[in-house]
Parts: C-alpha cells; sequence; structure tokens
C-alpha cells in the first residue's frame, strides 16, 4: 500500500488511486451531537455510523473508472493522457486548468491519433501534473503488466 | 521562528477552526459553533449545473471564506485579506506577516496536501489551515481537522496554495491586523441568525435556501427515472458525502447550528432559542436518517433497498422542519 506521502516522504506524492486500501479507522474527525437533553456535545470520532459503505462505494466508483480507462488504454482505443487522468481523480476541465490549455483540445488529445503527434512541451506539461516521466507517459506496454 | 500556538482546537468546519485558532492567538474565548453560527456558515444549495466527481453539487455551507470575514466584520476585527498572481510574492508575503508575529491563514487545495488523510485528497480547494511559524524550509501547519503537529516544506506549501480548478484560492492568505478592546457577543449573534434567516428563506432563487432543499427533493425522485440506478447510487452517494463526510460536524452542519443557538440562547438569555436548538437538532436527526438510510443504497445492488420516493420524502420532511425554524427565528424580536 503506497498511499500518504507522510509515510513515504520523496518522489510520488500523489494519492495512488489505483491500489488505495481506505482505512476507515484511522482518521477521526470532530462529530457533534444533540443529547437527550437537549444540549449538544461533541467528541472526535472516526465514523458517523454509516461512514464505510459511502466512502467505500466513492472509491469504488473511482477504481471502476481507473480500470475502464486502463482496458481502454491497451486496446488502443484512447490515449494514456485518460488513464492519468482518472488515476489522478482529475477530470477534463480540472486536467486543462493544470496544464493550461483549453478544454477542447485536451478533450483532443484523449484521441490516440491527436496524442501521437503531440510535441514534447505539451506532454512535459502533462506528465509534470501525473508526476511521471515523458517516456512513461508515451509508454502503454508496461500498462499491461 | 516559531509562535505560541499551543491553544489550538480541533474542530468539524475547517474555516471555523481556521477562524477560532486565529481568534484564539489574541486571546479571545471563541467556540468553533459561535464562529459558525456569527458567520452565518449555514446554508443549502443544489447546484446541478456544477459537477463534483462527475455528481452534481451539493453545499451545506457557505462560500469559502465567508465565514472569516463576516465573523471577524461582526466582532470589529480588522483583517487583511490578499490574493496573489505570482506564487513567490505570495510566500514572501507570507514569511513576511509571520516575521511579524501574526498567525496567517492560508486557504488550500487538499489534492496535494501531504498530511491529509488519502482517502479526503480529491480535487478540493476550500480548505484552510494556520500557518504559525517557520523552521527550515518548513512551516508548521495547525489544521484544524487533523490531530496532531503538521509540518509542510516550502515547495508543497506552495503547490498546495496554488491549486487548479473550481474555487482556486490563488495563494488567498488572511490574517488579522488590530483587535477591538473588548469584544461582545451579543449584536454579532443576533446579526449571524438574520443573516442565515435571510439566506435560507429569502433569496429569490430556486436552488438555495429552503426552497433549494424541496427543489433536491425533486430531483432525487428524478434520477433513477431519468439516469438509472447505477448513476442514481453515485449521485446520491456525493450527496452524503458532502453532508456527513467532509467537515460538517454531522449532519450537513445542523448540529453544529443547533449547538450554536443553544450557546446564544445563554448568552442572549432567550429561551426561546434553546428551545429552536432542540428543534435543530431533530431536524439534523432527519438529515442522519437519510444518510444512513441513503448509505444502504450506496452498495452495488440491482435493486435499491429504500426507493428514492422514499428518500425524497425524508428531505422534503428536512425542508419543512428547517422552514420552520428559520420562520420562527426570524420572527423572534431581540
Amino acid at each position: 500500500m503506497t498511499d500518504t506521502k507522510s509515510e513515504k516522504p520523496g518522489k510520488n506524492r500523489l494519492v495512488d488511486a489505483e491500489n488505495i486500501e481506505v482505512d476507515n479507522r484511522r482518521f477521526k474527525i470532530t462529530h457533534y451531537k444533540m443529547e437527550d437533553n437537549g444540549q449538544y456535545s461533541h467528541k472526535l470520532a472516526s465514523d458517523w455510523g454509516a461512514r464505510d459503505p459511502v466512502v467505500d462505494h466513492s472509491w469504488e466508483i473511482i477504481k471502476e473508472r481507473i480500470h475502464i480507462a486502463k482496458e481502454k488504454v491497451i486496446k488502443g482505443e484512447i490515449s494514456p493522457i485518460a488513464y492519468y487522468m482518472e488515476k489522478c481523480i482529475s477530470d477534463v476541465k480540472t486536467l486543462a486548468k493544470y496544464v493550461g490549455l483549453p478544454a477542447w483540445k485536451v478533450k483532443r488529445h484523449l484521441k490516440v491519433k491527436v496524442f501521437n503527434r503531440l510535441n514534447n512541451e505539451i506532454l512535459r506539461r502533462y506528465a509534470e501534473f501525473f508526476e511521471i516521466s515523458v517516456e512513461e507517459l508515451k509508454d502503454i506496454k508496461h500498462l499491461e503488466l | 521562528m516559531k509562535l505560541n500556538f499551543d491553544h489550538m482546537q480541533l474542530s468539524a468546519h475547517c474555516e471555523s477552526g481556521a477562524t477560532v485558532n486565529l481568534l484564539g492567538y489574541y486571546k479571545v474565548k471563541i467556540t468553533e459553533p459561535m464562529v459558525f453560527g456569527i458567520g452565518a456558515g449555514y446554508f443549502f444549495g443544489h447546484l446541478p449545473f456544477m459537477k463534483q466527481n462527475y455528481s452534481p453539487a451539493t453545499t451545506f455551507r457557505a462560500l469559502p471564506g465567508l465565514v472569516f470575514s463576516r465573523t471577524c466584520r461582526a466582532l470589529d476585527v480588522k483583517y487583511e485579506r490578499k490574493k496573489f498572481s505570482d506564487k513567490q510574492k505570495a510566500m514572501d508575503e507570507l514569511d513576511r506577516v509571520l516575521d511579524s508575529g501574526n498567525p496567517v491563514g492560508v486557504q488550500v487545495g487538499v489534492f496535494h496536501l501531504p498530511f491529509f488523510p488519502p482517502e479526503y485528497r480529491m480535487h478540493y480547494n476550500m480548505h484552510n489551515m494556520v500557518i504559525y511559524g517557520k523552521e527550515n524550509n518548513e512551516y508548521f501547519v495547525a489544521d484544524s481537522v487533523i490531530e496532531g503537529e503538521n509540518r509542510i516544506s516550502y515547495e508543497d506549501l506552495m503547490r498546495v496554495r496554488y491549486p487548479k480548478g473550481e474555487f482556486a484560492p490563488n495563494g488567498k492568505m488572511y490574517h488579522i491586523t488590530q483587535m477591538p478592546k473588548d469584544i461582545d457577543l451579543n449584536k454579532p449573534v443576533i446579526k449571524g441568525i438574520k443573516k442565515s434567516c435571510y439566506e435560507m428563506l429569502d433569496i429569490p432563487f430556486w436552488m438555495i435556501g429552503v426552497k433549494g432543499i424541496r427543489f433536491f427533493a425533486k430531483q432525487i425522485r428524478k434520477w433513477p427515472v431519468k439516469k438509472g440506478n447505477k448513476v442514481a447510487s453515485q449521485y446520491l452517494m456525493q450527496s452524503i458525502l458532502s453532508l456527513e463526510e467532509i467537515g460538517t460536524g454531522g449532519a450537513g452542519y445542523r448540529y453544529i447550528y443547533g449547538a450554536f443557538l443553544n450557546e446564544a440562547g445563554d448568552i442572549l438569555k432567550r429561551d426561546e432559542l434553546k428551545e429552536i436548538a432542540v428543534e435543530m437538532g431533530k431536524a439534523g436527526d432527519r438529515w442522519r436518517d437519510f444518510s444512513y438510510q441513503g448509505a444502504r443504497n450506496c452498495k452495488n445492488r440491482p435493486e435499491p433497498e429504500f426507493s428514492y420516493d422514499y428518500l425524497a420524502d425524508i428531505i422534503m420532511d428536512c425542508a419543512d422542519q428547517e422552514e420552520k425554524i428559520f420562520r420562527k427565528l426570524k420572527k423572534m424580536k431581540f
């Protein structure tokens, strides 16, 4: 499990959304509550009652989306950018802001044909956000492992 | 250098918590619900045109920054708030204010925030924390949501201050410049209540306030018909996440607000407020029901366990209760 930066300082600082295992009991936040006598109290708790299914479900959806994107990339239907975009839990709009391009261009870059023609500068910008090297971004084969 | 910051309080809502911690440095004893109420953080909005994680956004809080600025203005505290287009300048200014002996609140995005729990590190740009010291390229952070003393490196801080996407903070930072001689809570409390009443009842837009809650209920009924069960459960999950998870203190700030009304009853010496606080707690319990039962639908099931009509009825009930509460509050003469 390679999830937090605090545990693993150094290079890879993004959350590995693909292999994340949510530890539902580690993190505690303040919860307020009304007592029976009408007074309010608050305490630290990791759960409000039904946290696990909701958080698990939210990650399941993200993981499923990443998985679908990965399959498609391996089949050659969409460009690797789509896979890494899902891996960084972002959508076209957010990604476009990070790489400094208009959203319609980023959308085009999801096509394999357009992706293959991209110049290094643009690829570098994407790779920077995904925290990988340009070679890794271009290389589809290592995804199949 | 490191400022004396041993009064740090943990809280549920990050911005109220940051405000509490900032005020606490200047020897103001104030609780989180009080700040939340005075800053009129109570809100509802269901905005289907804004997507959060591919789902319509539901918000239970006021826009980021409002709680701090409203609280300061109501308490007659002078503050300074800045945004920067240049990253370097933003960091220099932060150092300068720290050196002058003032803790600084910053708005950051949590996606790159190292000490944040991994399951919450989405592209969410409205997190607030207080910086109170610097040592060897590392900053001391008082994050009111996270336990313990946290540190963040210069590069990381620069990065989290400049995330992109919805509500990008652009290095927004704020600090208190001048404190009033004494702090009187009577007037600010009344002002906060009035503001919340206005926001919940009188804003002429159908996605906001009590009307917004009803609109939300109607939308819930439509989800399974229009989008199918799978997408509906995803939408439901997202709304429960914003209702219970992201620093709301439970039931979408309803419990915090109840605590505020209870405290306000003590300050203004009005027993009606305490009764209303109990009603608010009951409304919170109703929202809690919604999240409990909605959570059952969030497992991968072909058929939902509770029908969406049933869930929508709960929300309608919440809307009725809240409307009653705020009509009462609005009628109260102070």
